[in-house]
């Protein structure tokens, strides 16, 4: 006598009634249903990307998003496809979400309650094996989500000071005779403001995504990835400082027309590469780190 | 359940709250019955002019209407804005918080809240925002009105209009402010106390054309 063996995807998933050949098509119109909803809210948002270049990082998260799922298809794939019961009330609670935020006027709470509709859905249709591939990658989609420029706005003004104290430390240590009156340093002959334009906070969400798209690039301990993703804002503000305080020893030494270099007038950029410098050298030291730890 | 039931499911969830969501009545405008004109040029013993700087209050151009006025009193002055703002559910229409207060040439800005009793109730919170400048500091204390109910929090003022929206599908409000230059007062803390002064009667004498949008209706 001789057993019958069922294919593998089908013992995987029993209560998947499709074709085992077509199994993710539903997910994919599950998907596409989502995203269709949300044709309405993304435009603002692109625009919003397009206005303010702090937020222009918005326009590459999303295809990194992809990348990040693209990059586990075949660990996915593997997977059976089973339903979790976190799912419907994920759905559920995103589509409030967004009923609250397209119907109240709060554009915030409509394209936060996104990532949320996708994770619902994955977990709904597909379960919680797909959703552990993929949750990292929805996850990053709420990089591209401008904060409420209310709550942007108090914390900008708050940066300034701590930017401009530091700075006028800073200045102090290096011998450049300075006066700091809130946001104002008062150097010889000339005043500089540590301006909102100058703050790093508007550029959290894209130092935040840069650290967290670092610490996907190669094969990393869990705790490294996290530590890199915290530490990348932390840096961010280091680097505003110290582009601050060499704008203003420049100044000191050269005069006004040291504002005119490239380091103040591209600050998003010169911030943006001072951090990802300060990332690499903060991960070589953890890796070597987390090397020493292994056990021989 | 199979996983053509949970697409269904899905589908059905997503296709309720879009029918939801296209059919909801559209945001209507206010019809502010009564003008801002109505203001009374003289409250409580403070006389008014027309127009007040730009510098210490400056103008939204998101605002539907406004109406500007110095008053004085014995040598103090306290100059007034209030500004009518319609449809603020679109974020292009909505009046700006850059716009509240002056912040360019200033080293300094402190925010405290006043305790002001508006309608002889309990008392509201209202910010105040004070900016050194090199003329010396300058206080900017405002309010956002819903009909007659008055927001001193900015948070507490979202939150207020997305009820109104969403259950009243109207998006009206009032900013009220006030700018008190400190040396017309003195100390800042006499500038400040001001406030507790003139904003009353003020609001009093904005009461019925804020309630005349029909927006907010109930107690402050």
């Amino acid at each position: 006598m001789t057993s019958f063996s069922p294919p593998a995807a089908v013992v995987k998933s029993p209560a998947m009634p499709v074709g085992p050949s077509r199994p993710w098509i539903p997910l994919g119109a599950g998907v596409a249903a989502v995203l269709g909803i949300y044709a309405p809210v993304v435009p603002a948002m692109v625009g919003e990307w397009a206005a303010f270049p702090n937020l222009s990082h918005g326009f590459a998260i999303p295809f990194i998003a992809a990348y990040l799922i693209w990059a586990r298809r075949e660990r996915i794939a593997g997977e059976a496809l089973e339903s979790s019961p976190f799912g419907l009330p994920l759905v559920v609670l995103g589509l409030a979400i967004l009923a609250l935020g397209s119907l109240g006027g709060e554009p915030f709470l409509a394209r936060v309650s996104l990532p949320v509709m996708l994770l619902g859905t994955v977990l709904f249709l597909a379960g919680a094996r797909v959703a552990r591939h993929v949750w990292a990658g929805i996850g990053f989609l709420l990089f591209m989500i401008p904060l409420p420029y209310l709550m942007l706005k108090s914390l900008t003004y708050q940066f300034q000071l701590i930017d401009a104290g530091a700075s006028a430390r800073a200045l102090s240590w290096l011998g450049v005779p300075v006066f700091r009156e809130g946001v104002f340093l008062h150097l010889p002959g000339i005043t500089l403001e540590v301006a909102s334009v100058c703050s790093s906070v508007p550029a959290i969400a894209a130092l935040t995504a840069l650290g967290a798209a670092y610490g996907q690039m190669h094969p990393r301990p869990t705790w490294l990835r996290a530590a890199l993703i915290v530490a990348a804002a932390p840096l961010g503000f280091a680097s505003n400082i110290v582009r601050i305080t060499l704008t203003a020893v420049s100044v000191y030494y050269f005069g006004p027309v040291a504002l005119d270099n490239v380091i103040h007038k591209f600050n998003g950029t010169t911030v943006f590469l001072m951090t990802v410098v300060l990332l690499v050298a903060l991960d070589a030291v953890m890796l070597r780190v987390a090397a020493r730890n292994l056990p021989r | 359940m199979s996983l053509r039931g949970r697409l269904a499911i899905l589908l059905g969830l997503i296709g309720a709250t879009a029918v939801a969501i296209g059919l909801a009545p559209e945001v209507r405008e206010g019809q502010w019955g009564a003008g801002l004109d109505a203001l009374p040029t003289e409250v409580a013993g403070w006389t008014s002019t027309a127009g007040a700087p730009e510098w210490a209050l400056p103008v939204d151009p998101n605002e539907k209407a406004a109406l500007r006025r110095t008053y004085r009193r014995a040598g103090q002055v306290v100059w007034v804005s209030v500004a009518l703002f319609a449809r603020e559910d679109d974020p292009k229409r909505r009046g700006s918080i850059d716009r509240i207060f002056p912040e360019a040439n200033t080293s300094r800005i402190d925010r405290v809240a006043i305790p002001v009793i508006l309608n002889g109730a309990a008392p509201v919170r209202l910010p105040a925002v004070v900016g050194y400048k090199q003329g010396g500091p300058l206080a900017v204390v405002y309010w956002r009105q819903l009909g007659r109910r008055v927001y001193g929090g900015d948070y507490r003022y979202r939150l207020a209009l997305m009820r109104e929206i969403l259950f009243r599908r109207q998006a009206d409000a009032m900013l009220v402010r006030l700018g008190i230059p400190a040396e017309s007062g003195g100390a800042l803390e006499d500038a400040l106390s001001l406030v507790s002064e003139i904003a009353p009667p003020l609001y009093a004498a904005l009461a019925p054309i804020a309630a005349s949008s029909g927006a907010g209706r109930g107690r402050p």
